[in-house]
Parts: structure tokens; C-alpha cells; sequence
């Protein structure tokens, strides 16, 4: 049967999905995402041997557009939400990417 | 100790120029364009709006795949790759994971050593960052134009056995792309981008060691992936013999080339394997092709012929050096237009290796012209080589030949006048200047 | 009956007939509004100005031929962008987002000439069955204001219910447009996965959402669905089948179709009302011809399960977006049942995980879908309750980490299948608050559920109650 969700994985999980986390939260969440595991493990009762995902209920295929080009959004819209600097966007500097 | 081998991947990405982005209908033409100009809901990310492929994209990386030799899969489909960087508006990039458009191919070197691919696929760029400084605080400014623009990713398995290899295959890579039409494939312009990981295999005695991974990133032009490539398989070889480490799950490095310098820096201490937490885009159905599909392209592939081949023939068919046939044929265009000129050029007598050399060396400007009109450039700039003597030579002949003419010319008819120059022209292959035969032939006919 | 009483077509027939114009219709509306939003909280966003400058324009150009909803007042669930309009998801992340272009469902409505009422409230991000985990406020069920509307698209069923708008727009991932129609009286209809477009709508689970029509009467379900429904080039998900006319072939029909019960759908955690109702409706749709026979579908326990992973998954990549750089909040600003949702699916999409739970839900739902296609080959449609219990008192959802997906324990199958359904109301619980029977058929078969669901309309008068307000 399943162990409980460690501190240490709460934490792993909210840094990859980039969820700012208070220490004290950290219990809390422990907890709640736990029970919640422990339902969804049912499936396991299930034999899914040889069983396609089924990942597009449509069953469509093969949709796509023709290459033109439509208008793009103003720069008045662009910036609409937020403040340009030199019709840029600005956020906190980051390091180079690797 | 020595190196025994050298061992390198490449992982390439080309820019494709399509008109529109991959999944939106912004203008994917967006080199040197003022920032966000180029944008709209799909591409910057906003709420709502969802992706819908380009398929002429789609086309183009099957079409590329088979130029490589590759097998197309019957069934594709996209995913998302997860992660979070500011130049990625979603928090995700439209990839492709385990079911990309085209696997298994190769292309071959010089040295008729076959470089294996293990695939191409498709995904959407992201935008550009610019290191800036507001209100004396650093920050990082995003311009969004080329976010969403298509981009084909090529990975070679580790089979190039040096930086020359590795440069041949770039250029090679870059030509077919070329003639594909489907990108220009300007390092510079960032429109083909690599990243060489590289090894070694060392032998010490009768042991073989392997040195850690290293992906090189930052490279912008063929010279300097042979440069950097040199320079790390210097660095690693040293670097094994000071630390004996050798290659393990987890110990890849990322450095980046620093051209100023000359040296690669590392980037990174220790390779955290992003979990980009891939799943299959549920916003985009799959694509499923049907046997007729690939047929068809794969006769959109034969249609062209390939570069190499190409060059081969001009070199046999026309008789000029391999270097004026690479040249030529670097572009379609430019190869097409030089074919035309040579059939044009027949008429005046103005040999093939005449039209190559004016072409490569760019003695005319010949980028707009058609085949006629660079042809009668060239009459008018090649040499007259052709003396008065021997004009007023063969004049003679020409008169002798023709009786006709000249008794026409004589009657009254100036066309014959015109008819007389062309023979001369035909007797001297060309190379005498036609108004000088003219004025010959004038002082002769008004005796 | 007072105008803001009326149902579509009857407004419809009402100003085409001049009985009273548009101005006056969405006049009365807006009044309706500042009486008594105030106890319900329905509305996030009041589009007032407009529309009445949006409603002397219909009276004054009156081509009703070409736009089928003229002068009608729609509210719109506030997870469709609306241009130039407050959209927020009802989350303290977009709470002061202005989006710049349309959901293609507005543009519809708009070129249908609807006058936009107002955005309604919902579950933060529509994670939930109760609009009580909205950032802003809770809005009220108008049959009682001590209970919850249900949810996500508590807002709009409650301003249906309480005559604050002549129809409205939800949106369902799993429930999300049933389950409030069940709380509160009113017809919502989920259409098949496709049918309508998602562009413009905020995304929840990309595979599962479906946007839909909350309304007074089927009929007017039915028009709406004609009108919204349809390929869109800027949606690769939308169904190329044409779609037909709803309203036009709305015909009630019953007699001689096959309806399965599953007995899975009838079980001891039903509330005692719930059942009695859906029995004494099923017994009357046997009465006027319905074939009813017991089928056996897969527990939906499992359904609960294979949702849970997909939607949270789906969610976590879904709201990656949001990161305050291009518009909108922080992060930090993310509600507790968000980041739940978020960190849940982040684990399931994760290495070492993603077999174990996101790929073997996939294939469960491949299991679910060649479940109802089995059920199918033996009756037409479905029939069942579409809550487990009527409308639940405000505060229930608290200390409950999986609330929404287990309330909507029995419609999550069929979302999964991506099947239309729709819920009728079918009575009333001694405390006077809504029971929903919900009709379940295969994909496309819109118009065989809506005509059976008039024929049930049309012998009963559950639909013309109306919450003492």
C-alpha cells in the first residue's frame, strides 16, 4: 500500500510546478494530496493489459490549417495587461538557459 | 594514454520558413522585426486560446525526413514538454516526444561514412531574451516574435569521429534543407542552431576508458563547432588525466562556447535531468498517414534531385572544377539559372566553364536576370579576342559564301547586313566584337 | 408572467411581436439584477452600459430573420473571454484581466445579436462542484439562500433559476453544467465533446471540457445548441459533423425508446429524494412509451479516480501560463484548491509516476468509453440521477480535498467518454430544493435527448416553479 507523501516530495513537486510554498504549508499539503492518492490507487484493482490510452475522445486525425497569414494582435493590445519597456516584456533577470 | 576516438552527436534545430508561425497565423518572418509586433493569443499565451498545426510544417519535416533517409511513421502526434522559463509563454512547449515524424536515417559523408539519424521532428520556438537594466535594477526583457515559429529538430546517434566530419555534415545538412526550399538555414540569423555532445574513448595500456558527456551550446557559425569541438576534445582528454572520471549516468555537462575566447565554460555543475513531465497534446488530434500519403511524398523527394548528385553531373556535364559546381550549386536558383544560360549561351558560341566562372566570381550581377539576359552580358564582357585581321578575314569568306546576301545588302535590303555580322560571329566562335564586324563588313560590301 | 419570467422563445416571440422591446426586456433584467443579486451574488462582472446600448440598437434595426437571438439577455460563465470585459476565472489571479478578443461561443452569441448581461461567478478556475471555492465570494442557491448553486457554473444556473437572465452559457469538464442545473432547477446541456468550441475558454482539462447551454426550458436549450455549435477553424478539437437545427426537429419523443438504468447510478449513497424522484420520472416515461430495462456499467468509483488524474494533470499544464509576466498575478496568488489541483496532477504527469497513474487512467478511460458503447448497443439513452444529493448547505465543501470529483461521481463517466447529457429538473425535495435527472446518450445523439427531455417537459410542471425570492 502506499506511503504518505514525504515533506521532501511536497516540496520537489511544488518547485517543479512552481507553486510558491510557505514551510507551514507544507504538512497540510502532505496530507491532502495523500488522501487523495490513496483514493486513485483503485485503479490498480484494474487489468489494463493490452489496452489503448485513450488520449482524443474525437477520434479526429490529421487537423491542421494552410500556411497564410493572419493579422497579429496590436502592440496597444499586446501590452494591454502590463507595462512594455521598449515594447518589451519585463520579468526578473534569469540565468542563461541550460 | 592516447585518445582512440572521438565521439560525437549533433542536435540540430532549423528554423522552417513558412509564412505563418506553427500553431497561429502570425507571420513567422521574424528576424530583425521591432519586439511584439508579431504576436496574437495562441503565441503569447493568453487564456484560452489553443494551438492548430501548420501543415505545411508537418509536410515539410516528412519531406526533409525522407531527403535523410528516414522511415515516416504511419502514426504521429504532438506533446507537451513542461517547463517553466520566461521565454516560454504556455509553461509548456508544443513538442514532439515518442512519435516523432520521421526515425532512423543517415546521411553520408565524403569519406562514405554514414552518419545515422535517429529522428527529426517538429516543434514551435520559443521567444528571445534580452539582458537589460530598468531603474538601475537587472531584469530580463522578452520579445515574443519568434515565439511559436516552427522549428525542425534533427539527432544524429553519437557517430561523428571528428570536428571535420562534423562540419561536412553541417554544411551538407544545411545545403539539402536549401533545396528542399524549406528554410535558408542562416547560422547566423539563428535559422540552423547546433549542439555538439561530445566524448572520448581513451586507451591507457590494454584498458579503454570513456570521458563524461559534454553538450557545447552557443555555437552560431560551422567554424566555430570545429573550433569548440577541438578545443573540448583538448580539454577532456587533460581533464581525464588530471581527474580519471569517466562517463556516468548523471554526469553530463553543458558548456557554452565563448568565441572572444575561444574556450567552452561550464554552464552547469551537474546535470539535474529535467522532468519535463511529457503527455500527448490533447488540444491536437494525431496524424495518421496513409500509405498513399507517403507515397506521394515520397515522389515530391525523387522529383528532386540531390545535391550531391547535382553536383557530381555539373562537374561530368558541363566540364568545370568541383569548387565552381559547389558554388552553383549552393542555391536551386542559382543552379537552374546556370543550367538555362548554358543551353541560352549555346547559340553564341559562349562555352559552360565561360558562364561558371563569371558566375562564381561574380563578375555580373546576375541575381534578377534571366538566362537570356545574362548571356548577353556576358557577350558583351567576355574577350573579343578575335583580331581586325581576322575579322577582315573571315568578312572575306563570309562574303564568298553568302553571294546572296551580299547582292541583297546591295539592293537595298539592310536585314542581310545583319545576317552577314551573324555569320562572322558564328565563323569566330563569338569572339570578335560584333560592331567592329559590322564596320568591316560596311568598308567591304561599299567596295 | 413578468418579462425577466420568460423563457428564450418566449421573449423572442414577445418582441417580434412588439409586445415590448429590447430595451425594455433588458431594462427589467438589470432591475431584476439590483434587487436581488445581492443576496444571490450571481454576477463577477455587469455588462450594464452595453447592453442597453447594445439593446436600442436591436430595436432599432429589429432583423430578427438574421439573428436568432435579437435583444435576448445571456449571462456568460466568467471563464469565456469576452473583449474589453473583466474576465477572471473567478480567481485573485485574473481579477483584473481584460482580455483582448472574443471566445468564439461570444462571437456566436454576439453575431446571433444576444445582448451580454453580465459574467457570472464559478469555482476558482472551475475546480469544483459548489461555487463556494471561488476567490470572491460564494454565490447562493435562490431556493435557498443557506445553500450552495453547485458548480462550477453555480453563477449562471443561479442566475437562470432566478430569472436574472433569460438563458446563460456554462461550461462542463465533468458536472460542471449538470450538476448546478440539478441544484437549481434549471435544463443544462453538456453536448458531446467537440460540438462546441473551447477557444476562448479558459482551460481546465483540455481532453474533457465542454462549453453548454443553462436554460429555462429545453427548447431553449435546443436553439442554443444550434447556434453555438460547429467547426472551428481555430480549434483542432471541433467535430466536422454538420449540425443540424436543433430546434426545428424538436419533436418530443419517447415511445419505443430504449432507456437503460444502470443500477450502478441507483445505489444507497443516493440521497432517499433523489431516488424517489428519478424513480416516480422514470416510471412516467415507461408510462408514455419509454422502453426501461436495468443495465450494469462499470463502478463509477473508478470514473472518480481515472478524472481525478486526468483533469488534475491536464490542469497542472493548463495553468503553467499563468506566471504574471503577460497579464494577470503571480503564482502566490493561486487559491488553496488550485494548488491542490496543480501539485496532484504535477505528481501524476511526474518520473516515475506517469504509468503508474496518467497513463493507466488513459487507458481505464478507453475501458469507460467501450463500456457505454457495449450499454448502447442494447438501449438509446440513460437515465439517472445526476447528483447524489440535492443542493448541500453552504460550508460542506470544507475540509473536503476531493469534494467535486466525488459529487460528481455520476456524470464523470460520460464526460470521460466525452458523451452528451443533459439534466432536466424531475421534482422537488420536502425543503423545497431541486432534484436533476440527468439523459445520457452516445456522441451526436443531441437531438434524441432533447426530444425525449421535452416529452418529460412537456407532461410535467417542474420547470415553471419558481424560487420564492
Amino acid at each position: 500500500m502506499r506511503k504518505r507523501l514525504t515533506g521532501k516530495e511536497v516540496i520537489h513537486i511544488a518547485k517543479l510546478a512552481k507553486i510558491p510554498l510557505h514551510y507551514n504549508e507544507v504538512k497540510k499539503f502532505q496530507t491532502q494530496l495523500s488522501e487523495t492518492l490513496k483514493y486513485i490507487e483503485i485503479l490498480s484493482e484494474l487489468n489494463t493489459e493490452g489496452v489503448q490510452p485513450c488520449y482524443q475522445v474525437t477520434g479526429l486525425k490529421n487537423i491542421g490549417r494552410k500556411d497564410k497569414t493572419e493579422k497579429s494582435l496590436d502592440i496597444s493590445e499586446v501590452f494591454s495587461s502590463k507595462k512594455s519597456f521598449k515594447n518589451m516584456f519585463k520579468t526578473e533577470a534569469v540565468l542563461d538557459k541550460t | 594514454m592516447k585518445i582512440s576516438q572521438i565521439i560525437i552527436g549533433l542536435e540540430i534545430h532549423i528554423e522552417l520558413k513558412t509564412k505563418s508561425k506553427m500553431f497561429c497565423g502570425c507571420s513567422a518572418d521574424h528576424f530583425g522585426n521591432k519586439p511584439n509586433t508579431q504576436t496574437c493569443p495562441v503565441c503569447l499565451g493568453l487564456p484560452g486560446a489553443l494551438p492548430v498545426p501548420n501543415k505545411t510544417a508537418i509536410e515539410w519535416t516528412v519531406l526533409t525526413g525522407l531527403a535523410l533517409n528516414c522511415q515516416i511513421p504511419k502514426f504521429s502526434k504532438f506533446d507537451r514538454k513542461n517547463y517553466f522559463y520566461p521565454d516560454l509563454p504556455k509553461g509548456y512547449q508544443i513538442s514532439q516526444y515518442d512519435s516523432p515524424f520521421a526515425i532512423s536515417g543517415w546521411l553520408e559523408l565524403k569519406n562514405k561514412r554514414k552518419i545515422r539519424l535517429r529522428r527529426v521532428h517538429l516543434e514551435e520556438d520559443t521567444g528571445k531574451l534580452i539582458h537589460g537594466i530598468v531603474d538601475g535594477k537587472k531584469c530580463t526583457l522578452i520579445d515574443f516574435n519568434r515565439s511559436g515559429v516552427p522549428l525542425m529538430e534533427i539527432v544524429t546517434e553519437p557517430d561523428i569521429r571528428s570536428s571535420t566530419e562534423a562540419k561536412e555534415f553541417l554544411e551538407k545538412l544545411q545545403m539539402i534543407v536549401r533545396y528542399l526550399g524549406v528554410s535558408d538555414a542562416e547560422m547566423e540569423k539563428g535559422q540552423m542552431r547546433c549542439e555538439p555532445t561530445v566524448n572520448l574513448k581513451i586507451e591507457d595500456g590494454n584498458k579503454e576508458f570513456y570521458t563524461p558527456l559534454v553538450e557545447i551550446k552557443n555555437i552560431n557559425s560551422f567554424r566555430f563547432a570545429q573550433k569548440a569541438i577541438d578545443f573540448e576534445v583538448n580539454r577532456l582528454f587533460e581533464e581525464f588525466k588530471q581527474t580519471r572520471v569517466e562517463k556516468k549516468a548523471g554526469n553530463k555537462t553543458t558548456r557554452g562556447w565563448d568565441e572572444k575566447k575561444g574556450v567552452t565554460v561550464l554552464q552547469r555543475a551537474k546535470e539535474e535531468a529535467s522532468d519535463y513531465r511529457y503527455f500527448p497534446e490533447p488540444d491536437i488530434p494525431p496524424i495518421e498517414w496513409t500509405d498513399k500519403d507517403i507515397e506521394n511524398f515520397k515522389l515530391k523527394i525523387e522529383k528532386l534531385e540531390p545535391p550531391d548528385k547535382k553536383i557530381e553531373r555539373f562537374v561530368e556535364q558541363y566540364q568545370i572544377p568541383i569548387s565552381f559546381a559547389n558554388t552553383l550549386c549552393q542555391d536551386l536558383n542559382e543552379a537552374d539559372l546556370f543550367q538555362a544560360a548554358v543551353k541560352y549561351g549555346r547559340k553564341y558560341g559562349i562555352a559552360p566553364q565561360l558562364i561558371a566562372n563569371i558566375m562564381v566570381n561574380k563578375r555580373i550581377q546576375y541575381k534578377d536576370l534571366s538566362p537570356k539576359a545574362l548571356i548577353e552580358k556576358i557577350n558583351l564582357l567576355s574577350n573579343f579576342t578575335v583580331s581586325e585581321e581576322e575579322i577582315s578575314h573571315m568578312a572575306k569568306e563570309v562574303m564568298k559564301e553568302f553571294p546572296a546576301a551580299v547582292e541583297d545588302y546591295k539592293k537595298g535590303k539592310i536585314q542581310s547586313l545583319g545576317f552577314l555580322v551573324g555569320q562572322v560571329q558564328r565563323k569566330t566562335k563569338g569572339k570578335s566584337d560584333p560592331k567592329i564586324v559590322q564596320k568591316i563588313l560596311l568598308e567591304k560590301l561599299g567596295n | 408572467m413578468e418579462l425577466h419570467q420568460l423563457s428564450i422563445l418566449q421573449a423572442k416571440d414577445g418582441l417580434k411581436k412588439g409586445k415590448f422591446s429590447a430595451k425594455e426586456l433588458v431594462g427589467l433584467v438589470f432591475e431584476r439584477i439590483k434587487k436581488i443579486d445581492k443576496k444571490i451574488k450571481a454576477f463577477v462582472t455587469l455588462n450594464e452600459k452595453e447592453a442597453l446600448a447594445q439593446a436600442e440598437k436591436a430595436d432599432q434595426v429589429k432583423d430578427f430573420e438574421k439573428k436568432p437571438l435579437l435583444g435576448i439577455p445571456i449571462a456568460v460563465k466568467d471563464n469565456f473571454c469576452t473583449c474589453g470585459l473583466r474576465t477572471t476565472a473567478s480567481s485573485n489571479i485574473l481579477k483584473n484581466y481584460i482580455p483582448v478578443y472574443d471566445a468564439t461561443v461570444v462571437e456566436k452569441l454576439k453575431t446571433a445579436g444576444a445582448i451580454l448581461v453580465g459574467k457570472t461567478n464559478m469555482d476558482a478556475w472551475a475546480h469544483g462542484s459548489s461555487t463556494e471555492t471561488s476567490d470572491f465570494f460564494t454565490t447562493r442557491n435562490p431556493w435557498n439562500l443557506d445553500c450552495l448553486p453547485g458548480g462550477s457554473s453555480g453563477g449562471s444556473a443561479a442566475a437562470v433559476a432566478a430569472d436574472m437572465c433569460i438563458g446563460a452559457i456554462g461550461s462542463e469538464t465533468a458536472g460542471s453544467i449538470r450538476q448546478p442545473a440539478a441544484w437549481c432547477g434549471t435544463v443544462g446541456l453538456k453536448p458531446t465533446y467537440g460540438r462546441i468550441s473551447r477557444y476562448g475558454l479558459i482551460a481546465m482539462g483540455s481532453s474533457l471540457d465542454c462549453p453548454g447551454p443553462i436554460t429555462k426550458t429545453v427548447e431553449d436549450a435546443a436553439l442554443l445548441l444550434g447556434i453555438l455549435a460547429g467547426k472551428d477553424e481555430k480549434d483542432a478539437t471541433t467535430l466536422p459533423k454538420s449540425t443540424e437545427n436543433y430546434l426545428k426537429k424538436m419533436i418530443p419523443a419517447i415511445e419505443g425508446i430504449k432507456i437503460g438504468i444502470p443500477r450502478e447510478y441507483f445505489t444507497s449513497g443516493i440521497q432517499k429524494e433523489v431516488l424517489e424522484n428519478v424513480w416516480q420520472a422514470v416510471k412516467l416515461l415507461e408510462k408514455m412509451g419509454g422502453k426501461i430495462r436495468e443495465i450494469s456499467l462499470l463502478d463509477p468509483k473508478y470514473s472518480v479516480a481515472v478524472y481525478t488524474i486526468i483533469q488534475r494533470s491536464e490542469v497542472s499544464s493548463n495553468l503553467a501560463r499563468y506566471d504574471g509576466i503577460r497579464f494577470g498575478e503571480g503564482r502566490e496568488k493561486f487559491g488553496q484548491e488550485a494548488k491542490r489541483r496543480i501539485m496532484l496532477g504535477t505528481y501524476t504527469l511526474s518520473a516515475g509516476y506517469y504509468d503508474q497513474y496518467y497513463a493507466k487512467a488513459q487507458k481505464v478511460r478507453t475501458l469507460i468509453c467501450q463500456d457505454f458503447d457495449k450499454a448502447f448497443q442494447e438501449v438509446d439513452l440513460i437515465i439517472g440521477p445526476t447528483s447524489p444529493s440535492v443542493a448541500l448547505p453552504v460550508g460542506a465543501t470544507k475540509d473536503s480535498f476531493m469534494f467535486g470529483e466525488l459529487q460528481d461521481i455520476l456524470v464523470e463517466s460520460s464526460s470521460l467518454a466525452g458523451l452528451p447529457g443533459i439534466n432536466i429538473c424531475c421534482g422537488f425535495s420536502p425543503e423545497n430544493l431541486p432534484i436533476g435527472l440527468q439523459i445520457i446518450g452516445p456522441k451526436f445523439s443531441e437531438q434524441l435527448i432533447l426530444q425525449v427531455a421535452l416529452s418529460y417537459q412537456q407532461a410535467t410542471e417542474w420547470h415553471r416553479r419558481k424560487p420564492n425570492l
